[in-house]
């Protein structure tokens, strides 16, 4: 079940959800958009069961061919937390848009925050939680997810070529 | 008309079997999800309850305004081989205590057993797919707090301490879980027993909340440490400006 919302914000377009062909969604995935935000997701790419992408004031932009695990969640938006105010009073905010290039692969359950971008066939493992850029063709895990020391020195520029090649 | 429908129907609205073929027929053609927040302002001061939400066995005290929403699970859930369930249990139906003007969204699930309860304070936002096990120990969440979707609060777990099989062996329960007012839980926090997340806390998405956190804190990883204080924070620094939220993470 797909669940695409769309509620017109304050002095903005409404939002819209575009795929492109064989996008394949599985069950009980959320794309939302709302305050402004709207989500793109490229050819070919697969969201698997379960994930949420909830873009608001930000945009999500999902590459070609990308693979996004079950149970993902995509929040290109934030609370602001200043101490002088209660946390319900607080604005919305974001660092930016959620930008998942081609090829790249999302393990379970990872949990993808503002303004981060997951570089051209780059692979974040199970349960991460990806707060800052990703290079193309890295391997990223933990919270918060960090290059594997194991995969550093890889050559990222082989593993994207090896994914053009199957392109 | 369509507003007399829907306030004549959701007056009887519940999660009874005719609470819910109420609440379906005052929701017929209201959207999902989101959309059925504002079916908690047709018949005030009564709530939503969404008619796929089950609910079972529990002794629910709803203030108004509540919203439950899509397939929202709370149930009790009594092992028969658990140890402690006699003390504990004090005969009763688990208590599930909702606060005035609080939203617990789509397919939350809110799991009781052997006495334990659950308390959520008023105007209280539980996102999506959050999940409760209030096993033996009571769950408290203070009025306004904040909790996004996918987090887990887990008051205790299936002992693993000695060398028999885990199933059957009854449970460590860790303690009760406290969150004060105004916290800020973000996305697939873990909270497990015994800890209290002080008053106007933040903890950042992917946290494990193992220990207390104070109040005013800003708490991050796995296990959860404080990162720094709210109060250390000037008024324009909790935004996310380069030297802001981006220095916090």
């Amino acid at each position: 079940m797909v669940h695409a919302i769309s509620r017109k914000g304050p002095g903005r377009d409404e939002g819209f959800i575009e795929l492109g062909d064989w996008v394949r969604i599985g069950r009980e995935a959320v794309l939302e958009v709302l305050d402004g935000g709207y989500i793109r997701i490229g050819r070919e790419a697969l969201i698997q069961p379960c994930a949420v992408l909830l873009a608001a004031v930000e945009p999500i932009l999902i590459g070609q061919g990308a693979v996004v695990g079950p149970f993902c969640a995509f929040f290109p938006y934030d609370h602001q937390f200043a101490p002088d105010r209660a946390m319900l009073d607080q604005p919305l905010d974001s660092r930016g848009p959620i930008v998942i290039e081609d090829g790249a692969r999302l393990g379970p359950g990872v949990t993808v925050l503002s303004g981060v971008t997951i570089g051209r066939s780059a692979i974040v493992k199970a349960g991460s939680v990806v707060t800052r850029d990703v290079p193309a063709g890295a391997v990223v895990t933990g919270t918060p997810a960090r290059i594997e020391e194991s995969e550093r020195g890889l050559a990222g520029a082989e593993r994207e070529a090896g994914q053009c090649e199957r392109d | 008309l369509i507003n007399r429908w829907r306030q004549f129907w959701l007056w009887r609205g519940g999660y009874d079997p005719f609470g819910r073929l109420a609440s379906w027929l005052g929701s017929v053609g209201a959207g999902s999800h989101r959309q059925l927040h504002r079916l908690v302002w047709v018949a005030p001061p009564r709530g939503f309850i969404s008619p796929s939400a089950r609910i079972a066995g529990v002794d629910l005290r709803m203030g108004s305004h509540v919203f439950i929403g899509e397939r929202v699970v709370i149930a009790q859930w009594d092992e028969p081989g658990a140890s402690g369930v006699a003390e504990f249990n004090q005969g009763g139906k688990a208590v599930v205590e909702l606060g005035n003007y609080m939203q617990l969204n789509r397919e939350t699930a809110i799991e009781l057993s052997g006495g334990g309860s659950v308390s959520i304070g008023a105007q209280v936002g539980i996102q999506m797919r959050c999940f409760f096990q209030a096993a033996f120990c009571p769950i408290k969440i203070g009025n306004r707090a904040m909790v996004a979707p996918y987090c887990v609060f887990l008051t205790g777990e299936p002992r693993a301490r000695n060398t028999e099989p885990i199933d059957g062996n009854g449970w460590d329960i860790r303690g009760p879980i406290v969150v004060e007012d105004d916290a800020w839980l973000g996305v697939g926090v873990k909270v497990l027993g015994g800890v209290t997340i002080g008053e106007g806390a933040v903890v950042a998405a992917g946290s494990v909340v193992t220990s207390d956190i104070p109040a005013g804190a800003v708490a991050a990883g796995n296990p959860a440490r404080l990162i720094r204080r709210r109060a250390d924070l000037t008024s324009d620094i909790g935004k996310s400006t380069e030297d802001g939220v981006s220095k916090v993470r």
